[in-house]
């Protein structure tokens, strides 16, 4: 017994232990939380999003209500705005593109003849293009019911979280600071400097890597959008934001946001292979651009991880809490190694000074 | 915005110590040529923490999270359990850690049941943000603090070597 005490309190133990202990309190809360945890992961990026512009305002000598009610009225006013001029646009693009997938079969059919005969021609290979066709169809019907009951699902959520997000954006932004120093009053003595040197760690390095992603989201959107423009592609504006939500994904984006924009042109009334190349060139020039410019500037430093975790975690987020785990997977696992880091450091520099 | 958010009340009840820190702080060299409004916001900001006698409030080696005021009781600061100091009530100490990435420099226990403020770099570093003239006027304060007393402790090195060469 006397040895177990004495082996638990090393640090490498102790930090697994102590580790153990907050993961087990975390997937606790989640689990009671689910019902709006996703209202509270939005509104707390919204948080992290808006608390510069009222830090400014702050400064600039407004008090923190007023700066919080100003930015909150102007965020709303900007997203009531965008909403009234892009939702409609957004919503004939796709209510138009459900019209072609109705008769995706034709399409698809058509697509396959035409391969057929330039394979013939060209490579001297055939095909059965009618059966290929069907079990093409049938597996996407498949796929396209598990997607939509799963997208329908994800709306039901938003909207409920929509009456939820403002309200708890509106008081994180004003009171986030004393519920965070009335919880950190809950360490006890002995770990409350260390705790407190943890949380300024970790939340740093999160801000700094959820407001990177959101950045490299809209960049990517606004590229691809005006490339889809300038080159004739259909629905660009809603492509683009898909192409940049996708990209957002760590690891599998890069390859996920070439598909949208690929089905797009496969699916338009003449699909040829110079829109298939000048769609897919955009894409390529914009995670170009992400990759040179916007990823070593704002998202690289943060997310320290090797790349088989970044895929394996991203894969069991993506499994276990679909889209929005896919994004915070990533987050969420960068957190728990500054977490593990900091605690075992800062247990082995007492251990060895005790 | 609301001083006492709902969700306060569920982890302890407000104390009426912010008004005794404020004005002990206005007596410390830190907070030299500060508004009393900038000092009570620094204060309100501040977190009270509790220490019964013979607790250890920090060790020497440990990495620090800010500066502490003590409100009530005494600390004693020691290296290797040689006591180097004592401090009393409104004297700051620690402040070292305002600055980032240092180690605590001797370890702090106290003799006396205490109530310690602690002004935590991550506020600090917020709060420097957001008011840079200020945030000089702390730093300067605080390289004031530093040199003064590096400036006694060569006085003591110096009256050492003295005592030691009239030995000799």
């Amino acid at each position: 017994m006397s040895y177990l005490i004495r082996y638990f309190s090393t640090p490498a133990p102790k930090t697994v232990l102590v580790f153990c202990a907050l993961l087990f309190a975390g997937t606790l809360f989640s689990y009671i939380a689910s019902p709006i945890l996703l209202a509270v992961a939005i509104s707390m990026m919204l948080y992290g999003a808006m608390s510069p512009l009222v830090e400014t305002l702050v400064r600039k000598g407004f008090s923190t209500s007023k700066a919080v009610s100003s930015t909150m009225g102007v965020v709303v006013l900007l997203i009531i705005i965008v909403a009234a001029v892009l939702l409609p646009l957004l919503f004939s693009q796709f209510k138009h593109f459900s019209e072609r997938i109705e008769n995706i079969d034709d399409r698809i059919l058509n697509l396959l003849v035409t391969t057929n005969e330039w394979a013939q021609q060209h490579l001297n290979l055939s095909f059965e293009p009618v059966s290929l066709s069907q079990d093409i169809l049938n597996g996407m019907s498949s796929k396209l019911d598990s997607v939509s009951i799963a997208i329908s699902s994800y709306f039901g959520d938003i909207a409920f979280s929509l009456v939820l997000i403002p309200l708890i954006t509106f008081f994180l932004l004003c009171d986030f600071r004393k519920f965070r120093n009335e919880f950190m009053q809950l360490l006890p003595n002995y770990h409350f400097e260390l705790g407190w040197i943890i949380y300024y760690r970790t939340s740093g390095q999160l801000q700094r890597y959820l407001r990177g992603i959101f950045i490299q989201a809209v960049i990517i959107a606004a590229i691809c959008t005006t490339g889809f423009y300038a080159f004739g592609v259909d629905y660009a504006p809603l492509l683009g934001i898909l192409v940049g939500l996708l990209n957002m994904i760590p690891f599998f984006g890069i390859s996920l946001a070439k598909i949208p924009p690929v089905l797009v042109v496969l699916l338009s009334d003449s699909p040829d292979v110079t829109s298939l190349i000048t769609a897919l060139v955009v894409v390529f020039v914009a995670q170009f651009i992400d990759a040179t410019v916007v990823i070593p500037r704002v998202v690289a430093k943060s997310a320290n991880l090797h790349p088989l975790t970044v895929m394996l975690a991203v894969a069991l987020g993506g499994y276990y809490f679909g889209f929005f785990g896919l994004i915070l997977v990533v987050p969420v696992l960068f957190s728990c190694k500054v977490i593990f880091t900091e605690l075992y450091r800062g247990l082995r520099r007492r251990y060895l000074t005790s | 915005m609301a001083q006492d958010p709902i969700w306060g009340n569920l982890f302890r009840k407000k104390e009426g110590w912010v008004s005794v820190a404020s004005e002990l702080c206005a007596l410390n060299p830190l907070f030299d040529r500060f508004t009393p409004s900038v000092i009570d916001w620094i204060v309100g900001n501040a977190s009270l923490r509790h220490f019964k006698s013979g607790e250890s409030i920090f060790r020497m080696g440990d990495e620090g999270a800010g500066a502490l005021l003590l409100l009530s009781g005494q600390v004693s600061i020691q290296t290797g359990g040689k006591e180097l100091a004592s401090v009393e009530q409104g004297d700051l100490f620690g402040e070292v850690a305002l600055l980032p990435d240092q180690y605590r420099t001797a370890d702090a226990i106290a003799t006396q049941d205490c109530e310690i403020l602690f002004f935590l770099r991550s506020e600090i570093s917020e709060w420097k943000e957001n008011h840079p003239k200020q945030a000089y006027r702390l730093m300067e304060n605080l390289a004031k603090m530093l040199s003064k007393r590096l400036l006694e402790k060569n006085k003591i090195q110096s009256a050492a070597c003295n005592k030691d060469n009239q030995h000799l």
